[in-house]
């Protein structure tokens, strides 16, 4: 479509709003409640242009081109309608520091920078240097405002990771539809006229209106509103680093904004962060080790590198061959992982293994066709449930997740069934009659719905789904010649996957718990917080190297502990699902040797001594690996109750990272029992109230959460402590 | 105890308001207008069965709620006070007075005491501009109020039971 901005001919789209095509144009029409990232919305008032043709001042932001359309965006008009919009709108905040003709000077003789709770002006607000109204007073030219300042104080609302300042609100909107475009709607604009305020429901915490703290109200606020509570008051970054979220599979470009040696905080990349992405880094300055420790005696000492190095060295050359285990994880970087395989196999001739797997599919790609979902993505990889969301997939779940709520067939089984309907879904694909679809609580009509839609479907199987349920899904994706996509639960799982370390993983814990391994190697994982049955043979272990960042409850076992460089501080490499090489950055510099250089130091140490026998017989009377994090296993039903544990977005996997986030912590701080309303009001337990459940003799303590999102005769565990708890359940309260 | 059966009575009532209604676009204000008609004010239980009912989030539904002047988002209290805010009580105090009261009773306007003794609102008009400031309790109005002379108004009712 041809049109004429100002004095430019230009060619855009159609569907194209004037804005943009003012802005490939080279031409900066301001505006503060648009965002290209938006739904449009016409708020401000301040993008307003003229078109010939057309009465009036149409919002360039939301009428869009058409064909000869000639647009003026600066007439003399323009600009005095601009100038009272912005006073107006400036007459509701704080602004003496806009518009002081000694703007910017005050800085020499600025004393105390904070003596008052409250934003007084620009250069005592925290988004100074960052703020868009700042710049539309520039652009726009504003000299003075004669209106006198109206509107009271109001309190600053502070959450978790952020605070929420009205008085520099300026009600543009972009929060509240950045939140509906997540499909949550925490906020909301409430009241009405002079009272207006972006709020939610009964004032309540933003934890209670289930906001999932993915900060993407804060990253599109124009204004100091809303802001990161992190280093609020420490300016502007020296320099932005792109890096890649060190968390799920889902692999999110971050930029770590970077100030004297510190994380200020982080911004998506293209990307639609998460709550562990946008503000989870924090541990990587939190708690580190920064020196190797040695057991000596009863307890962990410091020690020097070269005397921990040899210790190893020397120690582990006595367990060469099958005695010797090494246990890594998707944390790592595939250099890392390299190095490590090359040491257990070619130095310890034994095996590396991680618990951990992926199969390589692409999401850009398995989005354009039929999708079935299996798992709760968006507390395991949130922005790849995102993406999947819009295509309206099958989905199999108990619970009325955020994905089930978007799903086109939602096929809501009882726990543990997963693996039953994926076989209906593979009978009913290759048969017509409804009988002998298998027996579970879906209709047979909903099953050969679903049947129906996902002809070549791929089928995304979340981590938290149990072995049975990838079978079944290999299954079934021969029978529909579709597409298994096993999704990773760490940002490297795909490189696990690809050097083949998630072979063997089970049999290793069984030799570990058989007591036929005698000296592990454990580098980037905390089995003995993810797996407490795994304590004991852990500290029976004759030599435990544990290689981390901080003192782990594994750490805590080891004869050896060395501390290792944090994913901010090093460079290498990740592999994303779809196989490509992702790059890490060094943003910050290092606290102690990456895990490659570590392993590597102890490969050539280690090098030209002889392999020992292979050898000591199995010790008698031994246990059994029982296997966890499976579904069907965690399942137990008594009396009317299913217990299922859920995974949690607030904590990744075994949450040794995220338990050293602050506010992560807290928002972890009560355990929730989910709940059907029905139940409760049966049991006369009502929201919020403490219940406790009793299990294989442990009893868990919980807030009861009353939702529809359980189905009747379940209760819902969110995150990992709920693991000790997987047997009978019994309520007594 | 007795508190926590009161309130499994308010839940199955939004409940059963809830249940049953056509749930079109657009029904969110008639399900309002139910519930506030059975219950006297809409209560965070119901206000959650309707986001609930409307594939709503808890904060749309009371943004929409909170639009309406006629929806009353708090327990109305055993007393009613009313602060008029019309031009000439304006102009002779009634800010000042709604603000002291404000303060006084812990409550912005709008809302009712923990105890459920007051509800604070305030008003256009009450048609004795002469006897500005003026404030409304249960119906009875009272003129040429200063911050201490309706506190004391309140402090009579107070100490009744
Ligand atoms: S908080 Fe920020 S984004 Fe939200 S309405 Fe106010 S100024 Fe706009
Ligand atoms: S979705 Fe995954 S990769 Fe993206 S920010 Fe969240 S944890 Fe990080
Ligand atoms: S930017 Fe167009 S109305 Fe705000
Ligand atoms: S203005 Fe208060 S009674 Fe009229």
């Amino acid at each position: 479509m041809h049109l004429r901005i100002d004095d430019q001919e230009i060619d855009v789209p159609p569907g194209t709003t004037i804005k943009e095509a003012a802005k490939l144009a080279g031409i900066k029409i301001p505006g503060l409640c648009d965002h290209p990232e938006l739904e449009r919305y016409g708020g401000c008032r301040l993008c307003l242009v003229e078109v010939e043709g057309i009465r009036g001042y149409p919002s360039s932001c939301t009428m869009p081109v058409s064909e000869g359309m000639k647009v003026r965006t600066n007439t003399p008009a323009l600009k005095s309608l601009r100038l009272n919009i912005l006073e107006m709108l400036l007459s509701e905040h704080p602004c003496i520091c806009l518009i002081c003709e000694r703007s910017g000077m005050c800085d020499e003789v600025r004393e105390g920078m904070r003596k008052v709770p409250q934003t007084m002006g620009c250069r005592y607000c925290p988004k100074d240097g960052r703020c868009e109204l700042q710049e539309a007073v520039t652009q726009i030219g504003l000299k003075k405002v004669e209106l006198c300042r109206i509107g009271t104080e109001k309190e600053i609302i502070r959450s978790p990771f952020f605070d929420r300042d009205p008085n520099l609100c300026i009600l543009c909107g972009r929060c509240v539809r950045a939140c509906a475009d997540r499909g949550v709607s925490a906020i909301s604009f409430v009241f009405r006229g002079f009272d207006t305020v972006i709020g939610t429901a009964f004032e309540k915490p933003l934890e209670d209106v289930g906001c999932r703290f993915c900060g993407a109200c804060v990253d599109v606020c124009p204004t100091g509103a809303l802001v990161e509570r992190a280093n609020k008051w420490s300016g502007v970054a020296k320099r932005v680093v792109e890096t890649i979220c060190p968390y799920c599979s889902s692999n999110c470009q971050i930029g770590i904004e970077v100030k004297d040696d510190k994380i200020l905080r982080t911004r998506p990349k293209g990307s639609k962060l998460c709550v562990r992405g946008r503000f989870g880094l924090e541990f990587v300055s939190n708690q580190r080790l920064t020196r190797p420790m040695i057991l000596k005696g009863e307890g962990l000492v410091e020690a020097g590198w070269q005397e921990a190095m040899e210790l190893v060295a020397e120690r582990l050359g006595g367990y060469k061959g099958r005695r010797f285990a090494m246990l890594l994880s998707g944390v790592l970087t595939n250099e890392a992982l390299r190095t490590a395989k090359k040491f257990s196999e070619r130095v310890m001739n034994s095996r590396a293994v991680a618990e951990d797997t992926s199969s390589d599919f692409s999401l850009t790609e398995i989005i354009q066709g039929p999708l079935l979902a299996v798992g709760d993505l968006a507390e395991t990889n949130p922005a790849t449930e995102l993406a999947i969301r819009h295509s309206k997939p099958v989905v199999i779940s108990p619970f009325r997740t955020m994905l089930a709520k978007k799903a086109s067939v939602w096929l809501r089984c009882r726990p543990g069934e997963e693996p039953q309907v994926l076989e209906a879904i593979a009978k009913a694909s290759v048969q017509e009659n409804t009988d002998a679809l298998g027996d579970t609580v879906i209709s047979a009509e909903e099953i050969l719905k679903a049947a129906k839609l996902l002809g070549k479907a791929s089928v995304v199987v979340g981590p938290d789904c149990n072995r049975a349920v990838r079978k079944a899904a290999e299954n079934l994706v021969r029978v529909i010649g579709g597409k298994l996509c096993v999704v990773g639960r760490n940002c490297n799982s795909r490189g696990v996957a690809v050097l083949g370390l998630d072979q063997g993983y089970e049999e290793t814990m069984q030799s570990l718990m058989s007591g036929e391994i005698a000296a592990a190697y454990i580098v980037g994982s905390n089995p003995a917080r993810s797996d407490p049955e795994l304590i004991e043979s852990l500290s029976n272990l004759e030599f435990l190297v544990v290689q981390d960042l901080f003192l782990t409850e594994t750490a805590k076992l080891a004869d050896v502990i060395l501390p290792a460089a944090s994913f901010a501080e090093i460079e290498g490499t990740y592999t994303s699902s779809d196989g490509r090489m992702l790059q890490l950055m060094p943003a910050l510099s290092a606290i102690s040797k990456s895990d490659m250089q570590i392993i590597s130091e102890l490969c050539h140490k280690m090098k030209g001594r002889l392999p020992d026998d292979p050898a000591s017989s199995r010790p008698e009377g031994t246990k059994t690996w029982t296997g966890k994090g499976q579904q069907s296993e965690d399942i137990t039903s008594s009396g009317s109750f299913i217990l299922v544990e859920g995974p949690c977005l607030f904590e990744f996997g075994s949450g040794t990272r995220t338990s050293r986030v602050r506010d992560l912590q807290y928002l972890n701080k009560d355990r929730y029992v989910d709940i059907h309303p029905r139940d409760a009001a049966r049991h006369k337990i009502s929201n919020g109230e403490p219940v406790s459940i009793q299990s294989r003799g442990r009893s868990i303590r919980g807030l009861a959460r009353v939702s529809m999102s359980v189905p009747e005769g379940v209760m819902r565990i969110c995150g990992r402590a709920s693991r000790i708890a997987s047997a009978e359940v019994r309520r007594d309260v | 105890m007795k508190k926590k059966a009161a309130r499994d009575t308010t839940e199955d009532g939004a409940q059963e308001i809830c249940k049953g209604l056509d749930l079109e676009e657009g029904a969110t204000i008639p399900l309002l207008q139910r519930v506030q008609s059975r219950l006297g004010y809409i209560s965070p239980e119901a206000l959650r069965e309707i986001a609930e009912a409307m594939g709503l989030s808890e904060s749309e539904v009371y943004g929409i709620a909170t639009f309406y002047s006629e929806f009353k988002l708090s327990k109305p209290g055993r007393h009613l006070i009313k602060i008029c805010m019309g031009t000439s009580c304006y102009l002779g105090g009634g800010k000042k007075l709604l603000e002291h009261m404000s303060r006084e009773l812990g409550i912005k306007p709008g809302r009712t005491t923990e105890d459920e003794k007051f509800s604070l609102e305030t008003v256009a008009c009450l048609g004795c501009c002469s006897k500005s400031p003026v404030m409304a309790v249960d119906g009875v109005i009272y003129g040429g109020l200063s911050p201490s002379s309706a506190e004391s108004i309140l402090a009579h009712l107070e100490s009744e039971p």
